[in-house]
């Protein structure tokens, strides 16, 4: 369950290109590529707004319909989640293991997910 | 063996190659019990006289094959290395490079017949770089070849019989020497993005936790020529390889 006041980890790498973030989280050692809008809304979770003042900002910004952009934020925070790049609402990391982009139903919508190895690599 | 406080097991049908160890790793080297990872056959000749096959394997799988008892050990070394912390300012990334006559690399995605493919590489003139991923600067945008992590190994195992580091050079296989080499091309599925080039290139490198990587990978995928990888035939890949090093677009 997303947290009221959504986080985003401060503890990962990430750098941002076109728009599109790359975040190497180096506890769970997995590397993330997100697509612009779940990029947007990942960096607008500092912490301090709520979900419903998330939707309020990007409905704004991107002039669509109120019910539709509160849709997706949710989704996209629950895939942000699930990614454990949010602040769990007890403070933690999020639970990783729970979902990942390609088991999502508009991955295209919130991009990728690729594993950084833990090893060398098998030849 | 201990490797920088990782525990692998080696096997080996030739005492030489635990003096080797021991030798190249007298600081680290604890007498552990460990599973066998690597196994590596060095023995000279076959009953029949002829040269038998210097092989590594890394649990079941063969990763290298060569007349070459020194490369065996050589690479076998490189394989221990990928295991202990990755130099300072490099990047080690899981692919497989091939350096050319005029000391240019091409990097491509690492093939599963790795073990089989150096010898089409050495047929069109490249020279395989023995390693399970590659040691990259992003820097300077070169692979890294290092020297011998076995060197003093290899120098000590030279000692018993005399004529075995030669023998690395000794055969058409002959693998990339110690050096830095410009990449020329870099073979990678086709991204949508720029973002989506720099994850790709994430997902195969060993990130340190402790150490800040993004920026040079995202510096290497800015600079390096990147090329779609368009044949799968290992020997018109290998020509291909080698067309890319002769073509050097600098």
């Amino acid at each position: 369950m997303t947290a009221s006041l959504p986080r985003a980890r401060e503890d990962v790498e990430h750098v941002v290109l076109d728009g599109e973030a790359v975040v190497y989280d180096p506890v769970l050692g997995s590397v993330h590529h997100l697509n612009a809008t779940a990029t947007l809304v990942w960096q607008c979770c500092d912490g301090t707004g709520s979900i419903d003042d998330l939707v309020d900002d990007l409905a704004g910004a991107y002039d669509a319909p109120r019910p539709q952009i509160e849709t997706d934020v949710r989704t996209l925070l629950a895939d942000l989640e699930s990614r454990a790049l949010l602040v769990a609402p007890d403070g933690r990391a999020g639970d990783a293991g729970s979902g990942r982009a390609g088991e999502a139903t508009a991955g295209e919508e919130r991009g990728d997910e690729v594993e950084a190895p833990a090893d060398p690599p098998s030849p | 063996m201990r490797v920088d406080g990782r525990d692998i097991g080696v096997r080996f049908d030739d005492e030489r190659v635990l003096y080797a160890l021991r030798d190249a790793l007298h600081d680290r080297l604890g007498d552990v019990a460990a599973p066998v990872r690597y196994s590596i056959r060095t023995r000279r000749e076959r009953t029949s006289g002829s040269r038998a096959l210097a092989v590594v394997y890394r649990d079941t799988e063969v990763v290298l094959r060569s007349r070459s008892r020194a490369r065996a050990l050589i690479a076998l070394g490189e394989h221990l290395a990928c295991h202990a912390v990755t130099p300072s300012g490099l990047l080690r990334i899981d692919a497989l490079g091939a350096v050319g006559d005029n000391g240019l690399a091409v990097v491509v995605p690492r093939p599963a017949d790795a073990c089989t493919f150096d010898r089409h590489l050495a047929a069109n003139g490249m020279h395989v770089i023995d390693a399970p991923a590659l040691l990259v600067d992003a820097l300077d945008m070169t692979v890294v070849v290092p020297d011998p992590f076995f060197g003093s190994a290899v120098r000590s195992i030279t000692g018993v019989a005399p004529g075995l580091a030669e023998e690395a050079e000794e055969f058409d296989d002959a693998p990339a020497r110690p050096g830095r080499y410009p990449i020329v091309a870099w073979a990678l599925p086709s991204s949508r993005s720029r973002g989506a080039r720099v994850a790709q290139l994430a997902s195969l490198t060993q990130l340190p936790p402790e150490q800040r990587s993004l920026p040079a990978l995202t510096s290497l995928a800015e600079q390096v020529h990147f090329v779609d990888e368009r044949v799968s035939r290992a020997p018109d890949r290998a020509r291909w390889m080698a067309g890319l090093a002769a073509a050097n677009p600098y």
